[in-house]
């Protein structure tokens, strides 16, 4: 079985945030660390999962991203990819999800199964999957928390979570697309010999073509929330904190 | 007849909207009166949906029902074929989406087929020199953005009730000259029969319900202390439930990748794919707050934060903050406890 996963490097969310209000952007300082994306890394790990389970399975990771977004597809052939792809985008750029998509379809074609995340943990659109299973033209089943191959019928069968922890089930047939909800499994920490071998791996590397769509929306502006003005801070050492804590409770008249 | 310029897609549940489904309705009539629109189309798939679309005619709006055996139950391709198709005869220039499991299944694919724009998780919209801007949450809820389409349709999945000026009392009324027209042309919902040829790439199997116990001393809390990653270990965890111990009629939740890392059952997860809870007072410990848990316990009655991080989105809702470091607040909150001889 070969299979795809699509994964993003995200800002870490210990990294202090900057934007070019100028051009609308979110900017990386010398500070800025990149991670996998959350969500992507349940993807692999279901990817590596289901290769354990069916003989001759390779597993390919892919990101769309800037050229310091690398890192994550390092962590991804150290944790358990065969081979990884890069298209890199210019650093001050950031595609939409639909150009992500259109950018990545063509090197999806021919996979049986193509996993990402349900969504990134910086823009959160929940799109990117969705939409390339409509350039491919292949169903997609998002929010997935539980996977089984069906080698024989050459189908999956999937549990979607919906509200209140219920699940709906269906069967797939392949190639698919999936978005995988987090939970669905524990991702595994690389090993010391496949650290080692991922150094010896060529990414292969092309330019991403950003221009073979128009966005469609736009970010007039970025802001930081508002620190609350309702909000009421606690102050003093912890231990003077803790004693207003508890009169706030008591005065509630909530406290045992 | 003039093309609504607004439509929405509702979910109906027991025989009623869903409390997302009005959420949805009251966004996306602020949103016609913001576009100067007159149409508001509110459609509700795969029911005999005849009490729900009875209540929103009654409320002035036009009401489609998408009625037939291939739309029961709910299929991502063939809700996806028949949407797409019914929302391009139509001509809808916005479809509001819930923001709900179903519309994040089908609310991308819909904006492909369309061709349009697409925005996720919308909290907000207001005109600012002359557009129509939207307004959602990046980053873990860290940032916000406001947004505008360049193109219609546009698909917007709307995060329900995080607008703060959405009118609790009800969907707003359509503009008196609007009134008029719909009333003119309809009397009831339009019943619209959509045959869809059956998609034979997905099979639905059917739903089955969680599979941990259900946990339901969270809906009946008085008090509940959340927990989130901020707790950086299992371990500490004992210390959220010592001090919920420390309140009557109390329970302990948790954000999601709480129970992602195995930390607690799901059963105990709070937020937009986990529990909506409306305690007195909701402690939340070392939780960031992403919209996805906001949208579970912003209507807590008083919400007190605690987290190292003093930009940390939970104080926007927050009513008390406390900026410390979780663990040493929570010793010092049951040391205090302890030395005035309370029950530990």
């Amino acid at each position: 079985m070969k299979i795809l996963v699509l994964i993003k490097a995200v800002t870490d969310v210990e990294t202090p945030l900057f934007f070019d209000v100028r051009r609308r952007c979110i900017g990386h300082g010398v500070e800025t660390l990149l991670k996998m994306n959350y969500y992507d890394a349940f993807a692999l790990e279901e990817a590596l999962l289901i290769g354990e389970k069916i003989p001759n399975t390779v597993v390919h990771a892919l990101t769309v991203g800037p050229p310091e977004a690398d890192a994550v597809l390092v962590r991804a052939l150290e944790t358990g990819a065969q081979k990884a792809f890069h298209l890199v985008t210019p650093s001050e750029v950031s595609l939409t999800p639909l150009q992500t998509a259109m950018a990545a379809a063509p090197h999806a074609v021919g996979y049986d199964l193509v996993l990402t995340g349900v969504m990134s943990e910086d823009g959160m659109h929940g799109q990117t999957g969705p939409f390339l299973s409509e350039v491919l033209r292949i169903p997609c089943v998002t929010a997935v928390i539980a996977t089984t191959v069906e080698t024989a019928a050459g189908t999956m069968i999937v549990e979607r979570e919906t509200e209140g922890g219920n699940r709906e089930g269906y069967e797939v047939l392949l190639p698919a697309l999936l978005t995988i909800q987090s939970g669905i499994n524990r991702p595994r920490y690389p090993t010391l010999s496949r650290v080692l071998w991922a150094r010896k791996q060529i990414i292969e590397t092309l330019p991403a073509p950003i221009n073979i769509e128009a966005p469609r929306e736009r970010i007039e502006r970025y802001y930081r929330p508002e620190r609350g003005g309702a909000c009421r801070f606690l102050e003093g050492n912890t231990e003077e904190q803790a004693q207003k804590f508890m009169e706030i409770c008591r005065d509630l008249g909530l406290v045992a | 007849m003039n093309s609504p310029v607004v439509a929405v897609l509702t979910e109906i549940s027991a025989g009623r909207l869903t409390t997302p489904s009005r959420q949805t309705l009251r966004f996306a009539s602020k949103l016609a009166s913001v576009l100067n629109g007159t149409g508001l189309m509110v459609v509700t798939p795969g029911e005999d949906a005849s009490p729900p679309s009875m209540e929103i005619v009654e409320a002035g709006w036009r009401c489609i029902v998408l009625s037939g055996d291939r739309l029961k139950p709910y299929h991502p391709e063939t809700w996806k074929a028949v949407l797409s198709s019914f929302f391009r005869e139509t001509g809808a220039a916005y479809v509001c989406i819930p923001h709900t499991s179903r519309g994040w299944d089908l609310a991308p694919s819909l904006a492909f087929r369309l061709g349009g724009a697409m925005i996720t998780a919308v909290e907000s919209v207001r005109r600012e020199g002359g557009q129509c801007i939207f307004t959602r949450s990046l980053y873990n809820g860290r940032l916000r953005a406001d947004m505008t389409v360049k193109v219609t349709p546009a698909v917007i999945t709307v995060l329900a009730g995080t607008d703060n000026d959405s009118t609790k009392s009800g969907m707003q009324r359509p503009g008196m000259e609007s009134e008029r027209l719909i009333h003119r042309l309809f009397t009831k919902g339009d019943t619209v029969p959509l045959s869809a040829a059956a998609s034979a790439r997905i099979r639905p199997l059917g739903t089955f319900p969680p599979q941990e116990e259900p946990y339901d001393d969270l809906q009946n809390a008085e008090v509940i202390c959340s927990v989130g990653r901020g707790i950086g270990r299992a371990d500490d965890i004992g210390l959220i439930h010592d001090l919920a111990r420390l309140f009557r009629k109390s329970a302990v939740g948790c954000t999601r990748p709480v129970c992602d890392a195995g930390w607690l059952p799901f059963n105990r997860q709070i937020g937009l794919t986990g529990k909506t809870v409306s305690p007195t007072l909701y402690i939340a410990c070392g939780i960031s707050g992403t919209p996805q848990h906001l949208a579970g316990m912003k209507d807590a009655r008083i919400i007190i934060a605690v987290n190292r991080d003093p930009r940390a989105a939970i104080f926007q809702v927050a009513h008390y903050g406390v900026v410390a470091d979780l663990c040493s607040f929570l010793r010092a909150v049951l040391a205090y406890r302890n030395a005035k001889g309370g029950k530990k």
